[in-house]
């Protein structure tokens, strides 16, 4: 994984002198709120309901060892023994004293982290594939561009102050999106040379995104040669901060801007703008890719048999809670012998999300004993061991399983993303993670759960849509309706290759009625899907809504 | 008549903290001081007050309570509700304990 250079840790350790500085004066008055506030939010500390809340970058959701254990550590010593793992691979701590943020920041420095970026109208953390570097369908390894799209991101001063914040994911893997790029603002798809031969260069997407005005990105270019990404990059920022809305913030995405122009003109002004640039200093030249990718080398893979058999057997064994977890929450390694662990952090009755200091000191223990020190946070709020030797999944299970770390439930639809909603968010109107817990614990039949088969199920506190309802395969979004809880189903959502956005069931449900009629939805597709082989929303696509209103709506 | 309280959050850890009489500043949501709709002026007032401490409280706002069968002030809206109380879900962690004096 990338190693900050002198220049990079100077910058951090500055950027941490600076803002102890700023948090000092704001503690002795010597700045009011409306001064402090722009400085604590370009250090990603926001004010939520309950205390402070400080998000700090994962960089494409990759984590070492060192940096996990810190992250823990950080947990214990200022915050109540958690971290909240985001939707942006991020983690967020929701109890920090303010005098605390520099020592936090400069602890964190130590392993090279900060949170720089995490807030405000700026380029935030570029997220990716949870699976990069190890994925069986990947064409390139998307953590080097990534890197490289920090680098250039990172205090860059033309687009510090953004319209409004902006985000992109980059995936490697052509045919399988598990970094929900159309639904970002840039999408960024590895995808061969048309002209065919081994060469490779992006599909870029653009003007995708969630929030008030869901939309799904639309194509800016087919086919961009891959030392062309930076130039084009930047002339698409240069578009947006030219004509991107200033005056109304929730017209200020690039999604608004596209749609207003239209992708055509919106095209032709980044390819104009392009035309200016290109070829230019923002070239990648191969030698500024061996750079980076000389840090995204695999690690030093043991030569081993082939294990997907054993890993059969595995699931189809005796034991069927180790089968159960292997069948949902293992997958194939590109390398032989080696297995992928989605390390499920949404156990019955917690916190989709949520990880205490000893999940995340085990989880580390773990990546060394069975990996090379390597974990990943995924889009998904779930974490990956992507390195581990098939033959040790057995008790790479029986430690998970006594730390709540090995609910067999990756990519079903107790895998809730949920946002953090009214129990601590100053924007929801409803609450969110007791829904998602309440689902959890009235689907506790794990054989239910696993004919279900793969769900996705999303839920929003709010319109913002931090929990991404609109791409749930059900999507739920709480709403206020005269002081009292309220939530709306949707379903047909979806953020992978097939995206598509959830479109609203019908009335709302009150809070006491909600979660029985996402069980409702559940019981209709099972009893009216062709065969178990049909997902729940290749049904939802096929069947439409009635058959779901008439159960939940009867003739009402 | 409706009921208003001052709150804000508290600077050095952003908890909900509440407006007092002699504007002074209390965890308690109980102890704040109230002010009735027929007193605008007194309602500013406060708000005034509140907002020249701001080494004290970030943004202060207005919020409506009202005062249950046992006389107590308590929030209407489950926003409120919850600030006052916390979360509402079973944590992950285990909740620490917090000062209950406001720094001054």
């Amino acid at each position: 994984m990338y190693r900050y250079d002198h220049y990079d840790q100077t910058i951090v350790d500055q950027r941490v002198a600076q803002f102890r500085d700023q948090v000092s004066r704001r503690l002795s008055g010597e700045i009011s709120e409306d001064e402090f506030k722009p400085l604590r939010l370009q250090n990603g500390l926001y004010m939520q309901l309950h205390a402070y809340m400080l998000r700090v970058a994962i960089p494409y959701g990759l984590l070492s060892s060192r940096q996990l254990r810190k992250l823990a550590e950080v947990s214990r010593k200022y915050d109540r023994g958690y971290g909240h793992f985001s939707t942006r691979q991020n983690i967020q701590y929701n109890w920090p004293r303010l005098q605390d943020v520099p020592k936090i920041l400069a602890e964190l420095a130590t392993v090279e982290m900060h949170s720089i970026q995490t807030s405000g109208n700026c380029i935030r953390n570029t997220t990716s594939d949870h699976l990069a570097g190890v994925a069986r369908d990947e064409l390139v390894d998307p953590r080097v561009y990534c890197e490289i799209i920090r680098q250039w991101s990172t205090f860059h001063p033309e687009f510090a102050f953004l319209p409004r914040k902006f985000k992109i994911a980059v995936t490697g893997a052509p045919t399988a999106d598990r970094a929900a790029v159309r639904v970002h603002d840039i999408g960024v798809r590895v995808v061969p040379d048309p002209e065919g031969g081994d060469d490779y260069g992006f599909q870029i997407l653009v003007g995708g995104g969630l929030g008030r005005t869901p939309r799904i990105a639309q194509v800016c270019r087919e086919f961009l040669p891959r030392e062309q990404l930076l130039s084009y990059l930047e002339a698409i920022l240069r578009v947006y901060n030219r004509h991107g809305r200033r005056d109304n913030k929730f017209k200020a995405r690039i999604k608004i801007l596209v749609g207003a122009l239209g992708i055509a003109e919106f095209k032709g002004q980044v390819e104009e703008e392009w035309a200016q640039i290109r070829d230019g200093a923002m070239t990648l030249t191969q030698a500024e890719f061996d750079r980076v990718a000389a840090y995204f080398q695999d690690p030093d893979y043991a030569e081993l048999e082939p294990s997907d058999l054993f890993v059969d057997s595995l699931k189809l064994g005796k034991d069927r809670t180790l089968g159960r977890w292997v069948a949902s929450n293992v997958i194939g390694h590109k390398i032989p012998g080696y297995s992928i662990v989605m390390v499920s952090l949404k156990p019955k009755g917690k916190p989709p999300g949520d990880a205490t200091a000893e999940q995340m000191e085990l989880v580390a223990d773990l990546a060394d004993r069975y990996g090379f020190g390597r974990v990943v946070v995924t889009h998904e709020q779930n974490l990956v061991l992507p390195d581990v030797e098939s033959r040790h999944l057995p008790e790479v299970h029986a430690q998970l399983s006594a730390s709540s770390l090995a609910e067999p439930n990756v990519g079903k639809v107790t895998d809730i993303i949920a946002c953090p909603g009214l129990d601590y968010c100053n924007l929801a109107n409803a609450r969110s993670i007791p829904i998602a817990t309440e689902i959890g614990e009235r689907i506790d039949d794990l054989d239910y759960l696993h004919d279900l088969g793969d769900i996705s199920l999303n839920i929003s506190g709010c319109i913002n849509a931090c929990g991404h309802h609109h791409v749930g395969n059900i999507g739920i979004l709480g709403i206020d309706k005269q002081g009292e809880e309220f939530y709306q189903l949707m379903l047909g959502g979806s953020s992978s290759d097939d995206a598509s956005l959830g479109r609203i069931l019908g009335p709302a449900f009150p809070r006491a009625e909600v979660v029985e009629a996402v069980a409702t939805v559940l019981r209709t597709y099972i009893d009216q899907r062709e065969s178990a082989d049909e997902r729940f929303l290749d049904y939802v696509r096929r069947a439409g809504f009635e058959p779901f209103k008439e159960r939940l709506y009867g003739d009402a | 008549m409706k009921l208003w309280i001052i709150t804000g959050s508290a600077t050095d850890d952003g908890a909900p903290i509440y407006l007092q009489t002699g504007a002074r500043w209390t965890r308690t949501l109980s102890a704040a001081e109230p002010v009735a709709d027929d007193q605008p002026q007194h309602k500013l007032a406060l708000l005034e007050a509140a907002r020249a401490q701001q080494r004290i409280v970030c943004d202060p706002y207005p919020m409506e309570v009202r005062r249950g069968s046992d006389g107590e002030l308590a929030p209407i809206s489950l926003r409120e509700k919850i600030r006052a109380e916390g979360p509402t879900i079973l944590r992950v962690g285990a909740p620490t304990s917090r000062p209950t004096a406001v720094s001054a």
